[in-house]
């Protein structure tokens, strides 16, 4: 906790002062941004979509250098919603009807972009203060995903969504112990009913 | 000689046992429709393994789980996923129970679809109301061992999630043997089931949902 307050004033502090030093992230702080690879992800996934609650499982299969597809299946069958995800826009394979609306896909296209690596897999623009350094992602003209990055190896490392300056979207990685492997990811909003937490499954 | 004539019956061999797996249709369908309702009508608690096996066209291996199933008369329902990774599904009547990740959500069955047609159609297939159903065209096949019952969904809701059902029952017993959901893309999810117990006690604590 004193840790994410102590990110809050950091990033609050490069965001409105640019006193921060430009440099780039070290080796042990890349490793713990997530990253498109090559090997498919799986997690299991729990959404709260407005007024709908789903469970599934999730797949993050990358296609290309910059498309990720995203598909969510039930636990016991049917596929959910199904994306291309790529760095400016999403196609959209298959959503059931309750997912089918542009304000939910257009959320969860940059949920799902920011957990499956896609917008992290560039360079940042790096600023560093202290134990601290926080790596910026241009997402789209109004969007900028902020990831603060401690030195030291811990438990979890928090990413916020900023929509023209104001936090949207608040997303925590938590890593397997004395790892830099990411086990779960919690992505909750501020603005709309959209939660989603995910687990990662070893295939 | 002798090689020809062991080759012709390595050959009858193998034909007559793909004979025997393929199937045909019913000869009398009214006469199994009385059977297999009479029959499910037996069906107190049936308790079993399964395995699932969850086929998607981009993905190089199935994604295999297994887990434990146990339904209870009337509308009980639990399943429970061991590997690769937990998840728990309880259905009593309209009440359903998830806990995945450590998280437990109760939401009644009536406001997600999804997990209303799911559900259903597990429990139809043991209490014999598959057959009944108006939201599948259906059409049933026999072969020495097993019906092949064909469940093509007619509401369009459903039709955008599944192409077909097919299920297979045992001769034997009338139970459940495999469950086989096929998407529009192709993709499957083939559930089997295994080590059946019917009609062996469950207390109704392991359908609790609260």
């Amino acid at each position: 906790m004193r840790f994410f307050l102590y990110v809050s004033v950091i990033l609050l502090s490069c965001l409105s002062s640019q006193n921060c030093n430009s440099q780039s992230l070290t080796v042990e702080q890349m490793n713990r941004v997530p990253h498109t690879s090559d090997s498919t992800k799986m997690y299991s996934a729990n959404f709260t979509v407005l007024k709908y609650h789903f469970t599934g499982l999730i797949y993050f299969i990358k296609q290309n250098d910059s498309t990720v597809r995203a598909i969510m299946t039930s636990e016991m069958g049917p596929k959910i919603l199904d994306l291309n995800l790529m760095p400016q826009k999403y196609n959209v394979n298959f959503a059931i009807r309750q997912m089918k609306r542009k304000v939910v896909l257009n959320t969860l296209y940059y949920d799902l972009g920011v957990a499956s690596g896609l917008f992290t897999s560039k360079s940042p623009i790096v600023e560093s203060k202290d134990s601290v350094s926080v790596a910026r992602y241009r997402l789209s003209k109004k969007k900028e995903l902020i990831f603060s990055l401690n030195t030291i190896p811990t438990e979890a490392s928090v990413a916020y969504i900023y929509e023209k300056k104001k936090e949207v979207v608040k997303v925590e990685f938590f890593y397997i112990p004395n790892s830099n492997n990411i086990d779960s990811v919690s992505i909750s909003h501020q603005t709309i009913r959209m939660n989603i937490e995910l687990k990662k499954v070893k295939l | 000689m002798l090689k020809h004539l062991t080759l012709s019956s390595i050959l009858i061999l193998f034909f007559s046992s793909v004979m025997a797996q393929e199937f045909a249709p019913l000869k009398d369908e009214v006469a199994f429709r009385k059977l297999f309702a009479e029959k499910s009508q037996e069906f107190n608690t049936l308790k079993s393994d399964f395995v699932q096996e969850k086929s998607i066209y981009l993905l190089e291996n199935h994604i295999i789980s297994n887990g434990s199933f146990q339904y209870k008369r009337d509308g009980k329902l639990r399943m429970e996923y061991f590997k690769p990774y937990s998840y728990l599904f309880v259905l009593n009547n309209d009440k359903v129970m998830i806990k995945n990740n450590q998280k437990q959500t109760n939401i009644n069955a009536n406001s997600n679809k999804l997990f209303k047609l799911i559900s259903q159609i597990t429990v139809d297939c043991i209490n014999g109301n598959i057959l009944n159903s108006k939201q599948f065209k259906t059409s049933i096949l026999e072969n020495s061992s097993s019906y092949r019952i064909t469940l093509i969904p007619k509401l369009k809701e459903l039709n955008s999630l599944l192409s077909e059902i097919v299920i297979l029952i045992s001769k034997k017993d009338y139970t459940v043997e495999t469950i086989e959901m096929k998407e529009v893309s192709n993709d499957f999810t083939l559930m089997t089931f295994s080590n059946k117990e019917i009609n062996k006690p469950i207390n109704d604590e392991v359908f609790s949902v609260r």
